[in-house]
């Protein structure tokens, strides 16, 4: 009974409050991932995921990358990480692909939303944009040859 | 193409999906919980102290240090948060603000974000780490090109 009611007051009920909130971050990813995944999978049965690809092939090849991870990079860059995870998802990159575009990804994404936030703090924001995008170019140049 | 043809393209589609998802709630879920936790019961506020000592280098306040961090770990959002209420109070200077902008644009949700692409497939050593050697080197540099202005 004492150790029941001790468990409920301490750690219990907040590790449960903290899966609860983990569970339902992982699941709204993954609502996310979904529709993108499906899209992508139509887009690889036409002819335009070729056409996008040959365009973008001497930029992304540069970073060691297949033209079509631009289609990933671009959603990424300007929206958000999880809809790039989706756009990946079909793609069938490799391991080393993964890990280029997940470092590019990481420097540079949510370009829309987390610039605004770095405007808001009064920080020089068109700048710090050009650098974030630089920076994940840089880097994926760097892997590509490093890796 | 055949039907037959498409139907394989979408099986593996959907199984790659699924392995992404599973990987996602295996190994971003418990992150996330830890994150959680973290967050809301100010677990790491013993840690802005050393921190801050840490981070002497870039001289800059110490509540800057304590909005920076949160946004190294969790993310751009609750740092950002913080770091806006300091710049509509006018607490947040010019040069604050840009060495943070600077820091938390290349890296911030360090854990988080991180951790998801390692379900993806990704190396966790080499995009960590060379996010967290980039934002060093950039801030090294801007302190080569625009020294601190002494006191």
């Amino acid at each position: 009974m004492k150790d029941h009611q001790v468990r409920l007051n301490g750690i219990g009920p907040l590790l449960w409050i903290g899966i609860k909130k983990g569970l339902r971050s992982s699941l709204g990813i993954i609502k996310v991932m979904f529709p993108v995944t499906l899209a992508v999978t139509v887009l690889k049965l036409t002819p335009v995921l070729g056409w996008l690809a040959e365009g973008f092939r001497p930029f992304m090849g540069l970073m060691g990358l297949r033209g079509e991870t631009a289609l990933p990079y671009i959603l990424g860059s300007v929206l958000n990480l999880y809809v790039a995870i989706g756009a990946m998802i079909p793609l069938g990159l490799t391991s080393r692909e993964t890990t280029i575009l997940a470092t590019v990804l990481l420097i540079s994404h949510s370009l829309l939303v987390e610039t605004a936030v770095i405007k808001g703090i009064g920080a020089p924001w068109f700048g710090l944009l050009l650098m974030r995008v630089g920076a994940g170019f840089f880097m994926g140049l760097v892997l590509s040859w490093v890796l | 193409m055949t039907a037959s043809l498409i139907q394989v393209e979408f099986l593996k589609a959907l199984y790659a999906f699924l392995k992404v998802s599973a990987m996602i709630v295996l190994i971003v879920t418990p992150i996330i919980t830890i994150m959680e936790l973290l967050r809301s019961f100010h677990l790491l506020d013993p840690l802005v102290t050393p921190l801050h000592r840490l981070f002497a280098w870039m001289r800059i306040r110490k509540e800057s240090v304590a909005a920076l961090f949160v946004g190294i770990i969790f993310g751009i959002a609750y740092g950002g948060g913080v770091l806006l209420e300091e710049k509509r109070s006018g607490a947040l200077n010019r040069r604050d603000a840009l060495l943070v902008g600077v820091f938390l644009s290349l890296s911030h949700a360090l854990i988080e974000d991180t951790f998801l692409f390692v379900a993806v497939g990704a190396d966790l050593l080499v995009v960590l780490f060379s996010r967290i050697l980039l934002t060093i080197l950039v801030l090294l540099s801007l302190r080569l090109f625009a020294p601190p202005e002494r006191e």
